[in-house]
């Protein structure tokens, strides 16, 4: 009996916790706050995580809070500062008129030093390839063998197993 | 027992092999041969196939043959010329719907004078009051004054005409003294199926005597602006107006409003159908809007008329609410959406879209990311839990601990209507 009453005060405490935690007060997520500064960056524009360069300096400066600026009637700058201290920012500049998910809507990309202030006619680091599957390709973005190979083997090995089972059947 | 053991077999090599089949990522989407074929059966769908789609129907424009089916219209001929430069706004006299215009006197234009032979007497316009907001398929009348400059009594028609479109509509004078003014009201007739939203030059004519002869037209200095309408018939707010209405973010009805108006009717200018207005004003508010985190961008909903005067910059609400004004302003029922969504490391994101209502239909657009029809984006980028809510009824005196009247809301100042998780976007 006393086993049981110990039983059933663990089952009420597990059941009340969580429950008494979810209830607490959770932050109001209101609309216009967004995520992270990367994530809210690759929403909007994804063609950036095909983009060998932004991704390099985003693995390596981290974003911080990023903005865009207007160019002119067919560009936009977006200006991306560092996370960290690693002394450099990057600008790329995009082509309105390119669709959320056109690899040629990065137009243009710069690398400068952190307090420098960017302009266009400042010297370009991006070597312009438009092919999305070079692009993937490039940033590493295929399928992983590490993943594939074992998967196969696991999958022949279960199979030979029970072709085995069944013939002794 | 075999066939249990076959059976089983299956089941493992299938949930061995399902997970195989997915393993690949957003920018590679398809694995080659069968496999990819399944995954691509199996895998997430876009569903803006499934969602509503409206195709533009293109106008034609009005010629003799169709305009007997609109009684009271009447096509003008493409030799017609419109001087433009006759004319100016009275901006103290201007209210939202009917805006005054004064007319320079003949005496001052050449051209007229030119024509103006002793036989004719020169009637021309002193000023006016123009219905320049347009609902498609209703009458928008314009009131003319015009005056007698010559030494007979005139009779005649004056024609206010949509120019772009090559249509009018006329009406009669008569008995006009020499100089003496006579209100001359034109029951213009706004053709829907003839016509696109948008901007619509406004001209009109004067003719006198039997024989029809022009003594004054001219181009008015105030563009025309083509809405659709929201009659039961036509495009229809399913919740009575709420779509539709102004506010304290939404400034478009009034006069100070005509810029809000006039820009959305030129960024969809020539559109024929909701879908594509919608559309257009989606891909023109991204355009338009420059993405800056500020503190206040992030915790307050800016009005369209602060962020038009603060250099059009903002975050995702802000895009939202401009596609929002535009698209109302236009006759599109339109609602704000906050949406959010756990994202696949876990953690919450809040982001603000809207819904155009086409054909009996919400639409998702999505200016900040450059999507539209495509409710299920969200889910493609491996979110989850969709969670939509309407905010509505903006009043910036609802809340009352954050200044009245300064054009930046919270959203305690507007009515939250919780949407859950729509199926659409789940």
């Amino acid at each position: 009996m006393k086993e049981i009453a110990l039983i059933f005060i663990i089952v009420l405490v597990t059941a009340i916790v969580p429950g008494t935690v979810s209830a607490a007060e959770t932050p109001t997520i209101y609309p216009g706050m967004g995520g992270a500064p990367v994530e809210v960056l690759t929403n909007m524009h994804p063609t950036v995580k095909g983009n060998t360069i932004i991704m390099e300096f985003i693995r390596e400066c981290g974003v911080g809070n990023w903005h865009e600026g207007q160019i002119n009637a067919d560009f936009k700058s977006v200006h991306l500062p560092p996370a960290n201290s690693c002394g450099k920012q990057l600008v790329f500049s995009i082509r309105k008129s390119a669709g959320r998910d056109d690899p040629t809507q990065i137009t243009t990309i710069w690398v400068i030093d952190a307090n420098e202030t960017w302009s266009d006619s400042m010297d370009t680091v991006y070597p312009p390839v438009t092919d999305y599957r070079i692009q993937g390709f490039l940033a590493g973005i295929r399928i992983d063998p590490v993943f594939v190979v074992p998967c196969v083997v696991i999958a022949l090995g279960l199979l030979v197993i029970f072709f085995i089972l069944m013939r002794r059947q | 027992m075999k066939g249990f053991s076959l059976l089983f077999a299956a089941v493992m090599l299938v949930m061995v092999f399902v997970p195989l089949a997915s393993a690949t990522n957003e920018t590679n989407p398809t694995p080659p041969g069968w496999v990819g074929q399944f995954d691509e059966w199996a895998g997430q769908k876009d569903m803006s196939a499934y969602s509503v789609i409206v195709p533009t129907v293109p106008i034609k424009k009005m010629d003799a043959e169709t305009v007997k089916a609109y009684p009271g219209v009447v096509v003008i001929s493409p030799d017609m010329k419109f001087p433009t430069g006759n004319n100016a706004v009275d901006v103290q006299k201007s209210s939202m719907k009917a805006v005054k215009i004064n007319f320079v006197q003949p005496a001052l234009q050449t051209n007229t004078r030119a024509k103006a032979a002793a036989m004719v007497p020169t009637v021309a316009p002193e000023y006016g009051y123009f219905n320049w907001y347009w609902t498609q398929d209703t009458v928008a009348t314009q009131t003319v004054i015009i005056h007698n400059y010559g030494a007979t009594t005139a009779s005649g028609v004056v024609y206010f005409v949509s120019i772009e479109d090559g249509f009018g509509t006329p009406a009669a004078y008569s008995n006009l003294a020499p100089g003496a003014n006579m209100t001359v009201s034109i029951p213009f007739t706004v053709v829907g199926n003839q016509s696109t939203v948008g901007i619509k030059p406004m001209g009109f004519f004067i003719t006198v005597g039997p024989d029809n002869t022009v003594t004054w037209s001219g181009q008015l200095d105030l563009n025309g602006i083509e809405k659709y309408n929201n009659d039961a018939s036509h495009l229809p707010d399913p919740d009575g107006g709420d779509n539709l209405e102004t506010s304290d973010l939404y400034h478009f009805p009034f006069s100070e409003g005509y810029e809000i108006i006039s820009e959305a009717a030129t960024a969809a200018d020539n559109t024929s159908s909701p879908f594509e207005t919608a559309n257009a004003l989606n891909t023109y508010v991204h355009d338009l809007m420059t993405y800056t985190k500020t503190d206040t961008n992030l915790r307050y909903a800016a009005s369209d008329l602060y962020i038009k005067n603060h250099t059009n910059e903002g975050v995702c609400d802000e895009y939202a609410t401009m596609d929002v004004t535009f698209s109302r302003s236009l006759g599109i029922p339109s609602r704000f959406l906050g949406i959010t969504w756990v994202n696949e490391t876990g953690y919450s994101y809040g982001h603000a879209i809207l819904e155009n209502r086409i054909a009996g239909a919400w639409v998702h657009s999505d200016p900040t990311w450059i999507t539209f029809n495509n409710a299920q984006v969200y889910k493609m980028g491996n979110n989850t839990h969709m969670n939509l809510t309407k905010y509505t009824d903006a009043d910036d005196n609802r809340y009352t601990a954050d200044p009245v009247g300064d054009g930046l809301l919270m959203y305690e100042d507007m009515i939250a209507e919780p949407f859950g998780e729509l199926p659409g976007y789940n």
